[in-house]
């Protein structure tokens, strides 16, 4: 180090003066550095490139940048981008790994391990404890509240990791040995051989530590972006009260923007007061309360561990609904059997006030509906209408008095809420899939793989890990993205939510109507198979695509190129592919018309709705990397706008159809006006049967008679109808 | 309008992670930039100026090399430009010996 430099350090530590010498230090080196650094860049080297996390971290602002350039008004997030970008990483190091190249072992090895829970299930044994974490259950701490309307996706992926890393290292101080099991954003799981005892009263001072960190750190990062909007929103004020304006059209501009940047001050302002249970001047409990369940592995078997999970999970979501001053409990039988009586109790509560309902629109609904069962006690069911449009809060009515208990009980239905990718009766195989994943996974990281090994672990790798007949999600991003051009196609199967709750609901009731001395092992002998159903549904939704797909229309040579979520499904197909070569506009036209069509009749079932969406993307083969991610991502967004046009018209159609029930054919004829060629009256049903299909930047509905038309024209309509204005 | 680009300006010459081209990029295009762009920018750089502090803060706190290595690294960049700059003289000192010599021989 030069004379120079240490008397500059000597300087600047004589120039602020504080108690921390050391800190003082590294201020003054920091400054000097980066002084260093603007006179000469190049000195850095490589040090950016060989730290993946800033260079991320850099790449996330440097697409934030690019993205005001290029002044995109379909702006897709930086994090979302980046996203994609290292799921693309991730499926080049598995062809590498095919290809006998050197590859990141460390990450396909992990990937392998966390297959089907497989980190889980092969660490947990006799004796060990396994502790739930689960986020508040508050709608406005959802994350999909978080990611779409309150922070985006930068912000709240640092508030999961956040989180994550906050609740482990609290553990880790009472157990060093717990390690954690599963996390996202909705659960964690940890697990520890330590007895549960150890953890007793330690638990409740860890969570609260968790919520008071948490919380803080969420409050730091509202009161950033506030002070960052007040600044940004700052000029504009002074222009305004100035009266700088050349004309009209600029006022209207700067007020625009002003309310822009004030709506965002507002919103953060409010989501913190509700953070802090100080909304509307009334204080609540408040905090990022997270709730926790401690269950004890009773066996070696995987009936076992999955037991022990369940029981982990229902005691962290009884307490979340007790909305207690505790925040979680060790499980207890009698705890379960108990929620189940409160359930029934709620619903017998609600059934002697009446049993009925009615909506702002003056819809009345029989809230719980007998269900004929041979030889059964009086078994109900919930009025899935009423359970849909409750479930996502959209029923509208004055007294809200009645709708809570309502929506208490579906809450409490969750209890049986399971997360296994899998249906119980599969747990053997699924066992011996997992201690395969493991085998491979060890010998990657030993550098042991034969040439087979590679292929193997390549081909798991690459295909989905609920639906192996699709890509994995790193794949689909990487081939997806390389198409140049490619229809993009998103299918939604309606009403999976409110299947899933009409599921528990029954086999709660089968709990309910056991002899009291089997209802315990009658509860958890439900939740083990809670869901299956479902799952069993979705996966004939699956196959179905898969058969269009490959056998009707002679698609793809492998693995179907798609990215499978929980109810939705996108495709990927690239024209050419589509076409046999030949692009004619018209022909091609024709071609997608009869493909939307055939996936919409083959997954519309009696027991499956979906919805059909399709969107266009052209690269040019000179776009960069980045470019061709972000066309990529463009697609998929705009595909998942049409499914979402699509949802809206089914809701209009049920909502016709509970207008045909009480006011008869002419009332729904006379609203129908424009949408006459979506929807048409079969007996005591408004029906439709349509696709939505890309339009040049915008949206066209096709039916099934080869009729169509702009999204735009009958978009006054729909609203009309979906009760944005009354009826 | 003219006030925030000069800010923006200001702000790219002191960010030192961006590639020279990029920062190019982004003077060419800034002044197609509408006003509400323009302040939007302005506030992503200077969320890049805090980062960049912060990581140079935390690499110093973190390794006890880097700093010396940085330090090192411009040494060595100064004494390289120095070298030059020697042997630039030397050439010069020598061809002007040369000459006088050449005169000297042909006396």
């Amino acid at each position: 180090m030069g004379k120079d430099d240490k008397e500059l350090e000597k300087v600047n530590l004589d120039t602020e003066s504080s108690n921390n010498p050391e800190a003082d230090q590294n201020a003054a080196r920091t400054e000097r550095v980066l002084q260093v650094l603007k006179e000469d860049s190049n000195i850095l080297g490589d040090y950016i490139q060989n730290d993946a996390e800033a260079k991320r971290e850099l790449g996330v602002y440097q697409q934030e940048v690019r993205g005001i350039l290029e002044g995109s008004k379909e702006k897709i997030d930086a994090e979302i981008v980046d996203r994609a970008q290292r799921d693309i990483y991730f499926a080049d190091e598995v062809e590498k790994m095919a290809k006998g190249e050197e590859f990141n072992a460390p990450a396909l090895a992990g990937v392998l391990e966390r297959r089907m829970w497989g980190s889980f299930f092969n660490n947990l044994k006799k004796g060990d404890t396994v502790i739930s974490f689960l986020v508040p259950g508050a709608d406005f701490l959802s994350i999909k509240n978080l990611n779409d309307k309150i922070f985006g996706p930068q912000i709240t992926n640092r508030i999961i990791e956040q989180k994550r890393i906050v609740l482990e290292q609290k553990i880790k101080e009472v157990d060093p040995n717990a390690s954690l099991a599963r996390s996202d954003y909705n659960i964690e799981v940890i697990q520890t051989s330590k007895d549960p005892a150890v953890y007793n009263k330690q638990l409740e001072k860890v969570m609260t530590e968790v919520d008071r960190e948490i919380t803080k750190f969420i409050e730091v990062i509202i009161d950033k972006l506030i002070e960052k909007e007040r600044e940004s929103l700052e000029p504009f004020i002074i222009k305004r009260a100035e009266h700088q304006f050349i004309d009209k059209n600029a006022k209207k501009s700067n007020d625009e923007l002003i309310k822009k940047y004030e709506d965002n001050i507002n919103k953060w302002d409010q989501f913190k007061q509700e953070l802090l249970g100080t909304l509307n001047g009334k204080p609540t409990k408040g905090g990022f309360r997270m709730n926790y369940g401690l269950a004890v592995v009773e066996g070696n078997e995987a009936k076992d561990q999955l037991l022990a999970l369940n029981h982990s999970l229902q005691t962290s979501r009884v307490a979340r609904e007790k909305r207690g001053e505790i925040y979680g409990a060790e499980y207890s039988e009698n705890k379960n059997l108990q929620e189940v009586e409160n359930i029934k109790n709620l619903r017998d509560e609600i059934i002697k006030s009446g049993n009925k309902i009615t909506d702002l629109d003056g819809n009345e609904f029989t809230i719980f509906l007998p269900v004929p069962v041979e030889g059964a006690t009086n078994r109900y069911t919930l009025d899935r209408d009423l359970l849909r449009d409750v479930r996502k809060g959209k029923f509208k009515i004055v007294d809200k008095s009645l709708l809570e208990k309502v929506v208490l009980y579906i809450k409490r239905l969750n209890i049986l809420d399971a997360v296994k990718p899998f249906i119980y009766a599969e747990t053997k195989t699924v066992g011996e899939n997992i201690e395969r994943f493991h085998e491979l996974a060890e010998k990657i990281k030993n550098q042991e793989l034969s040439d087979e090994d590679r292929q193997k672990a390549a081909d798991i790798l690459r295909s989905d890990e609920k639906a192996p007949e699709y890509t994995s999600k790193s794949e689909f991003h990487k081939r997806a993205a390389a198409m140049e051009d490619a229809v993009y196609v998103s299918m939604d199967v309606l009403d999976l939510g409110v299947d899933l709750l009409l599921e528990y609901e029954s086999a709660l009731q089968d709990v309910e109507n056991a002899p009291s001395d089997k209802k315990l092992e009658k509860f958890n002998e439900v939740s083990l198979v809670a869901g299956d159903e479902t799952t069993k549904k979705l996966r004939e939704f699956r196959k179905e695509v898969v058969r269009v797909y490959k056998e009707e229309f002679g698609l793809g040579d492998g693995l179907v190129v798609g990215e499978v979520g929980g109810d939705e499904l996108t495709l990927a197909i690239d024209i050419k592919d589509l076409m046999k070569g030949e692009v004619d506009e018209k022909q091609k036209e024709e071609k997608l018309n009869k493909l939307l069509f055939a996936l919409k009749k083959a997954t519309n079932t009696r027991v499956i709705k979906t919805v059909v969406s399709e969107t266009e993307k052209h690269v040019s083969n000179e776009s960069d990397q980045h470019g061709r991610v972000e066309a990529h991502l463009k697609a998929i967004k705009r595909a998942e706008a049409g499914a979402s046009i699509a949802k809206d018209l089914e809701e209009a159609a049920r909502k016709l159809t509970r207008l045909l029930n009480r006011l008869g054919k002419e009332a729904v004829t006379e609203k129908l006006d424009g949408l006459r060629e979506v929807f048409m009256i079969e007996g005591n049903e408004v029906k439709s049967n349509f696709v939505i299909m890309d339009n040049d930047g915008g949206f066209k509905i096709a039916n099934g008679d080869d009729g169509e038309f702009n999204y735009n024209s009958i978009k006054k309509d729909l609203d009309a109808i979906l009760g944005k204005k009354e009826y | 309008m003219e006030e925030i680009q000069k800010e923006i300006t200001e702000l790219l010459g002191k960010i030192v992670f961006f590639e020279p081209e990029f920062k190019k990029e982004i003077l060419q295009k800034m002044p197609q930039l509408e006003e509400a762009r323009l302040y939007e920018l302005k506030r992503i750089l200077l969320e890049v100026q805090d980062w960049q502090t912060n990581f140079v803060k935390k690499k110093i706190a973190a390794d006890p090399n880097f700093y010396d290595m940085i330090m090192e690294a411009k040494h060595k960049a100064d004494r390289a430009i120095i070298e030059v700059y020697k042997q630039k003289f030397e050439d010069e000192d020598h061809k002007k010996m040369e000459i006088i010599l050449n005169k000297i021989r042909s006396l």
